[in-house]
């Protein structure tokens, strides 16, 4: 008869404590803010060594939280180095295509000058760059500037014999039409200065960060990706800040283009063909004469004389 | 010692929960669990629940814990039994 005695007071003890923590749990529901109030004055020690451990700059909470923040952005990198892995290779595909296409249509590759930058903004005053290329070398005025095989980011705007001046895109009140990818518009761009550009578009154009800039005048014409959007609701326009993919003051190499790669438009072309045509039956090298004594006899004497 | 010791578990197993290192707080709930006995941490449920405002809307950690209470207290007997 004691063992079922004992075997029931085994689990009395537990049991309570299930009731008392199930009628706390009610309780609970029933006064939220009470048991809030309870915990936050409980808790405080614990809350303030929680709050050492995000925000102090000691050594072992900035140790921690920096170990932490790295060990995520490793996680992150790598997930975006296998994204990039497999978007090079349709790049690669669509890079070939491109070529075949190009070939197909009887396209011939330009040719550049390499040239090294020996000045850079820092060095000069506003947004201009120092190449080692001149006249000797074939550099012309109005040149297209590359970095890398699509990125442009400026024109040649004084050339002597064995070096170049370049003017960035960003140079303040340098002006540009561009076409932005994504909403597919297309905007004028103008130079703010300090290797940023800025374009502007209407309130309700989508445009986001990370949308790609061309300028559809140079040929290839990536300038960069928007890096900043600012767009405020009272205001009609909004704007995009484009910052090169390379920066400015790490830029060592170049390649100058031809003024062949400048594409000019459909009522240029118009106009100076106009103006071409008016003057085209002109002769230079013939003199007006006088034709008021013109007579009968004067013509029967140049008849005469002929014969 | 015994209780310093215990009160140092809690504490850490409270914080950990806190910082998020969720292996860390399961372990120590485990191991505290079978050493001590898992009424503290109905305790601690309560106190975070509350800290957190999660009894405004129905308190998660309060109700594992409180299972989890009764999940020891079967499984204790049993392994006290095979231990010896």
């Amino acid at each position: 008869m004691r063992a079922p005695l004992r075997h029931k007071s085994k689990y009395r003890k537990p049991a309570r404590i299930v009731l008392a923590s199930v009628s706390v749990l009610l309780l609970g529901l029933w006064l939220p803010s009470v048991f809030s109030w309870v915990a936050s004055v409980v808790m405080y020690p614990i809350h303030a060594t929680n709050v050492w451990l995000e925000e102090s700059s000691s050594l072992v909470p900035s140790f921690i939280r920096d170990r932490q923040s790295l060990v995520k952005e490793i996680e992150d990198l790598n997930t975006k180095l296998v994204v990039a892995s497999r978007s090079s290779v349709t790049q690669q595909r669509l890079l070939e295509e491109n070529s075949k296409l190009r070939n197909l249509l009887g396209s011939s590759g330009e040719s550049r000058i390499m040239a090294a930058v020996i000045a850079r903004p820092d060095e000069l005053p506003y947004d201009l760059l120092q190449i080692d290329r001149g006249i000797k070398h074939g550099v012309e005025v109005g040149a297209p500037v590359f970095v890398g095989r699509d990125v442009v980011i400026g024109l040649v705007v004084h050339v002597a014999d064995d070096y170049s001046f370049v003017e960035l895109f960003t140079t303040p009140e340098f002006e540009a039409s561009v076409f932005i990818s994504g909403p597919n518009v297309v905007a004028t761009m103008e130079g703010r200065g300090g290797g940023v550009a800025r374009v502007r578009v209407p309130q309700g154009v989508p445009i986001t960060v990370g949308n790609l800039v061309h300028v559809p005048s140079v040929e290839p014409g990536v300038f960069g990706r928007i890096s900043y959007v600012e767009n405020r609701p009272t205001q009609p326009e909004q704007y995009g800040y484009i910052t090169p993919e390379l920066s400015i003051s790490s830029l060592f190499q170049v390649s100058v283009g031809e003024l062949s790669q400048i594409s000019r438009s459909a009522d240029e072309i118009e106009e100076k063909i106009r103006e071409r045509i008016k003057t085209e039956l002109l002769l230079e090298d013939i003199a007006l004469r006088s034709l008021s004594s013109t007579t009968a006899s004067s013509t029967d004497e140049e008849v005469s004389e002929s014969e | 010692m015994r209780y310093i010791l215990a009160i140092l578990i809690f504490i850490t197993i409270t914080l950990s929960i806190m910082q998020s290192w969720l292996f860390l707080a399961l372990g120590l709930a485990i191991y505290s669990s079978f050493k001590y006995t898992a009424t503290p941490l109905i305790f601690l449920a309560v106190l975070l629940d509350a800290y957190y405002g999660a009894f405004h809307t129905f308190p998660v950690l309060t109700g594992v814990s409180i299972f989890w209470f009764v999940l020891v207290e079967y499984i204790s007997p049993r392994l006290m039994a095979l231990h010896t």
